[in-house]
């Protein structure tokens, strides 16, 4: 096995990694021309059914839906064409910007919070040996309840008057909190409670990721002699960078429309300190029956969660190894 | 003249043939005129739609059609309603519609049957249904010009609940005004600190329906004589107040998100003393131990200075689709299932019935018989129904958002952020931007 | 040799709090399935308690929910495969030919809000005849799972190694030969996440059931919410109804985690 001249704490890991791909003859995924270059042979055609499904499937609600922006549609009047009236109307809605401001301090929280605790289980079960079948299936069991039972839990478990947190805190000796009760405490609430039931959906991502990377290019590291933290940070996070951008992308299209767990516990509230542009427009459209508005605020959050979908796909390119 | 006789005679007996063979086409009602046909029920999550899925048996027995029900939580009910009459579904036959609430949008979008012709129509309603004995004020909920949209199935508003054991221990009179409410928690709270006081909803959609006899009681209403919001005038106003800081210096931590589902909890594990909610909710309280002994309810009492008492009571309706193509069978449950046979029985079930007459039955008394509360609960029923209001928010169309306004209103109050006038003031615009 | 087994300590600490704070609310969840419905949300939490079974009784007696996790079954079973059988060939392709859009396209069905589609699938599924039929919501539950696949296998793809590929072609494999022999067995460990990903996301997914479906193909999930609502409020049947639900997806995870070691660490790569 080649040597790479090892400095401590500089980015040589990672070059051992690269060299070593390259010995084996593995093309560089992160230059495209080259990678296009050494193109034999045309596949694309694999992804046509993929793409002619999702088009057959979303192609008549999104030209709905944005008629729909485009209209006034109150129930019980004729619907009526106003092209960009209801977007104006958003503009000058504070409920809409406040809307958007939690929608994005939800996600920033949550995201954060979920990548990093999910990278650090996903790695921690994979690499234990006493976390196998059940344990490590119980490790990533909490999104697979029910989100109306997630819901319900939350408001038994979390409520100030009758719930176990707070009998819990005071059994140690802290004060009560009022959780998703207090408009200064509901985001960071929910924030937690999402967190909760989604890093280990981070985990089983990175634990699959990390289970498939070829082992010699840590043995090879092992030998090199690095620390554990060293390892982890030149070695491991690069390569699973292509795994964590697939974990991000699949949490912030979630995030970003949560919706059941908000509405079950508060219903937007207290005030309007939980109202996230999802609640938002389901309350528009299905309690006050104001589809053409509600079809607005729809479309805007579909836009900022293309917006960050399209951050991660280019971060795509550019973690690959 | 003979002859003319002879004339007289046969005309006589004619008319009196054709007279005879009027009734004859009118008994021609029967129960089993649509056998075999299949009818879809949607109904949402209630006391009401659990028990009709446990009777529905008996329609089939009846009318040999039969029944497929379908039992949606509110919110979905809602989602998957307004999804399937938009798309114009004619898989959607019967469906329950809180006319109180939705009946003037529904109504304009076209999605409710026309029943007044089917009330009219001896061949299709049977002869023993009697729609005058549902009260006139339940009749008009659902009626929109001359069309009859719905039926009522039960009647329901916020009664007052309170434990009759810890008022006795802490040697507190039952409250017999609006005003001893206040007096009432001040001294059950110097009592005992550690027994919770008052629960009530301060989620904003749920909150008018608990606090709006707060407000009519004390002589305030929602409306100015012209019909403009009247959330701002005094009497109003001091209803606001006293909803508001009931639960701000007497609620439970955390009430600003609380709605049926939390107090009942409260109420249930005895951690409060007294509360405004649900009559519904009843059967279930009697499920928590104790709560059928040392529990009392009624009407919330009326202000001592106004004399007034004006509570809120609604009902749920059943009605057909407009869309539906089995309407004669749709028809027939709505018939029986509002019947006086099928709503005595409904009681049991904790079903209060919109006809009157049926709290006179036997099956009805026997009930009671067992349980002193089920008769006062009865009785505030009894009461609500000859007194109550299904209107509970300044005039419009727009009820729900209506309603939220209100709750808002409530929500800053407890919250510190506005004064009950101002609070009521800022409401009263955004209201009259729904007119 | 000490360090190691101190690290390995450590790790297993870990663990200890990792499942202590994950598992509790759900061994909470399942004590109270067995609970009588009104001791549900006592507190202090009852930990020694009569076990009853009625919660399960009222589940299968009255509500029928045999039928709908069958049906549950029916649909994720369904979507799953139909999401793996479209979304492998297509993260292939996206991998090998370095593209992002095709991936990105696909995941619009999970960019905008469930709602949004709501009426226009019914208007759509009306218009063929399919709405209350398993096969509807096979389709669009496929609409959530194919995007989940795909993303789940890119990473695996990305990291084929090209001459794999490549070796086969000279060797004279067809496409569909290089894609079984050849990837498939490389990218085993993405399949078998992403197969328990979309069978999670399709069993737990209730908007679409809530509208397309009918009757009789009502799913477990959608029937889930009907405990809760004024006055009829059931704890103890959602608590029943959550473990019935989360068993199907746990006992898959169970049996198929074991194939999540595969892929290049196994060897693939000397072929």
């Amino acid at each position: 096995m080649r040597r790479v001249p090892l400095m401590p704490n500089s980015p040589n890991f990672s070059e051992t990694v690269r060299l070593e791909r390259e010995r084996r003859g593995y093309p560089r995924l992160g230059s495209p021309m080259i990678a296009r270059s050494s193109l034999r042979g045309s596949y694309i055609w694999m992804a046509a059914p993929a793409l002619a499904f999702a088009v057959a499937m979303i192609g008549f609600p999104f030209a709905y839906a944005i008629w729909l922006a485009l209209s006034e549609v109150i129930l019980g009047s004729p619907p009526r064409f106003i092209g960009l009236g209801n977007f104006q109307r958003l503009a000058t809605d504070p409920e809409f910007w406040n809307g958007l401001k939690l929608t994005l301090t939800l996600y920033a929280l949550s995201i954060t919070a979920q990548m990093i605790l999910g990278t650090w289980l996903g790695l921690l079960v994979a690499r234990s040996r006493y976390a196998k079948g059940l344990v490590r299936v119980i490790l990533v069991s909490p999104f697979m309840l029910p989100p109306v039972v997630i819901g319900m839990m939350a408001i038994v478990i979390l409520d100030p008057s009758f719930g176990i947190a707070n009998w819990l805190l005071a059994k140690i000796g802290l004060g009560p909190s009022l959780w998703l009760s207090d408009p200064s405490t509901v985001i960071l609430t929910i924030a937690g409670l999402d967190t909760w039931q989604w890093t280990p959906f981070v985990a089983l991502i990175v634990m699959g990721g990390y289970l498939s990377l070829p082992s010699d290019v840590f043995e090879a590291v092992e030998i090199d002699g690095a620390t554990p933290w060293q390892r982890f940070w030149y070695v491991t996070l690069p390569m699973l960078g292509p795994t964590l951008v697939t974990a991000a992308v699949l949490r912030s299209v979630d995030i970003l429309r949560f919706f059941d767990v908000i509405y079950l516990t508060t219903q937007g509230g207290p005030g309007i300190s939980s109202t996230t542009l999802n609640i938002l427009a389901y309350r528009r459209g299905f309690e006050f029956f104001d589809f053409g508005y509600a079809s607005a605020i729809m479309v805007t959050l579909t836009a900022v969660v293309f917006g960050s979908v399209m951050v991660f796909a280019r971060l795509r390119r550019a973690v690959a190894w | 003249m003979k002859k003319l006789q002879h004339v007289v005679f046969a005309l006589g007996l004619a008319l009196g043939a054709s007279a005879a063979a009027a009734p004859a086409h009118a008994q021609a009602f029967n129960w089993r005129s649509q056998d075999g046909q299949t009818i879809n029920l949607m109904l949402n999550n209630h006391p009401w739609s659990q028990a009709m899925r446990d009777l529905v048996g008996e329609f089939t027995a009846k009318t040999g059609i039969r029944t497929r029900i379908e039992i949606f939580n509110e919110e979905q009910f809602r989602a998957r309603l307004t999804t399937l009459m938009q798309g114009r579904s004619a898989d959607l036959d019967v469906f329950m519609s809180l006319t109180s609430r939705e009946g003037a949008v529904f109504h304009r979008a076209g999605w409710y049957a026309d029943l007044a012709p089917m009330i009219a129509n001896p061949a299709l309603t049977a002869p023993d249904f009697n729609y005058e004995d549902f009260g006139a004020s339940i009749r008009s909920a659902s009626t929109f010009g001359n069309q009859v949209v719905a039926l009522p199935i039960n009647q329901e508003g916020p009664l007052f609940y309170w434990r009759k054991d810890i008022f006795a221990r802490c040697n507190v009179a039952e409250p017999m005004a609006l005003e001893d409410l206040p007096d009432a928690a001040a001294k059950l709270r110097a009592c005992d600190a550690n027994q919770g006081v008052w629960a009530a909803r301060g989620i904003r959609g749920a909150v008018p329906y608990a606090l709006s006899a707060f407000i009519y009681n004390l002589g305030g209403s929602y409306a100015l004589p012209d019909g403009k919001p009247g959330l701002s005038q005094p009497a109003s106003v001091r209803g606001l107040e006293m909803y508001a800081n009931l639960l701000k210096n007497y609620g439970p931590p955390g009430a600003l998100n609380h709605t049926f589902t939390q107090v009942i909890e409260l109420l249930g594990q005895g951690r409060v003393a007294m509360t405004h909610e649900s009559s519904n909710e009843f059967a279930n309280i009697m499920r928590f131990a104790g709560r059928a002994q040392d529990l009392g309810v009624k009407v919330l009492p009326p202000s001592r200075d106004t004399r007034i008492s004006k509570p809120v009571a609604i009902g749920w309706t059943a009605t057909i689709s407009a869309h539906s193509r089995r309407q004669q069978a749709a028809w027939l449950f709505l018939q029986w299932a509002t019947s006086r046979e099928i709503q005595a029985k409904l009681v049991t079930a904790g079903v209060a019935p919109p006809r009157a007459s049926v709290f006179q039955g036997a099956e009805f008394n026997a009930w009671v018989a067992e349980q002193p509360i089920r008769k006062a609960w009865a009785d505030a029923l009894i009461e609500i129904g000859r007194t109550g209001t299904g209107v509970y928010q300044s005039p419009t169309d727009r009820v729900p958002e209506a309603r939220d306004l209100i709750g808002n209103a409530v929500q800053q109050i407890v919250q510190g952020q506005m004064s009950p006038a101002d609070a009521a003031r800022a409401a009263d615009a955004e209201l009259a931007k729904l007119q | 040799m000490v360090r190691e087994r101190v690290a390995r300590l450590f790790d297993g600490v870990q663990l200890v709090v990792v499942l202590i704070v994950l598992a509790l609310p759900i061994a909470w969840t399942f004590l109270s399935a067995f609970k009588p419905r009104t001791e549900v949300a006592v507190l202090p939490p009852k930990l020694f308690f009569t076990p009853t079974l009625e919660n399960f009784v009222e589940l299968f007696a009255r509500n029928d929910f045999l039928h709908h996790t069958i049906n549950s079954l029916i649909v994720s079973t369904g979507s799953t495969v139909l999401g793996l059988a479209l979304g492998i060939p297509a993260s292939f392709a996206i991998a090998w030919h370095r593209l992002s859009w095709p991936a990105t396209a696909t995941l619009f069905a999970r960019m905008a809000p469930g709602t949004l589609f709501l009426l226009p699938w019914l208007l759509m599924f009306n218009e063929i005849g399919l709405v209350g039929s398993h096969l509807v919501l096979i389709l669009t539950h496929a609409a959530i799972t194919l995007p989940i696949a795909i993303w789940v296998l890119l990473p695996y793809c990305d990291a084929l190694p090209r001459e794999l590929v490549e070796c086969a072609q000279i060797d004279g494999a067809r496409a569909d030969q290089v894609l079984r022999l050849v990837v498939l067995p490389v990218i085993m460990s993405g399949v078998v996440v992403s197969a328990i990903l979309s069978f999670v996301f399709s069993w737990n997914y209730f908007l679409f059931a809530l509208v397309l479906s009918g009757i009789e193909t009502k799913t477990a999930i959608v029937a889930s919410f009907n405990f809760i609502g004024e006055g009829v409020t059931n704890w103890g049947a959602l608590m029943a109804a959550a473990v019935i639900i989360a068993l199907p997806p746990l006992i898959l995870t169970l049996v198929i985690q074991r194939r999540l070691v595969g892929g290049l660490a196994a060897g693939a790569v000397k072929g």
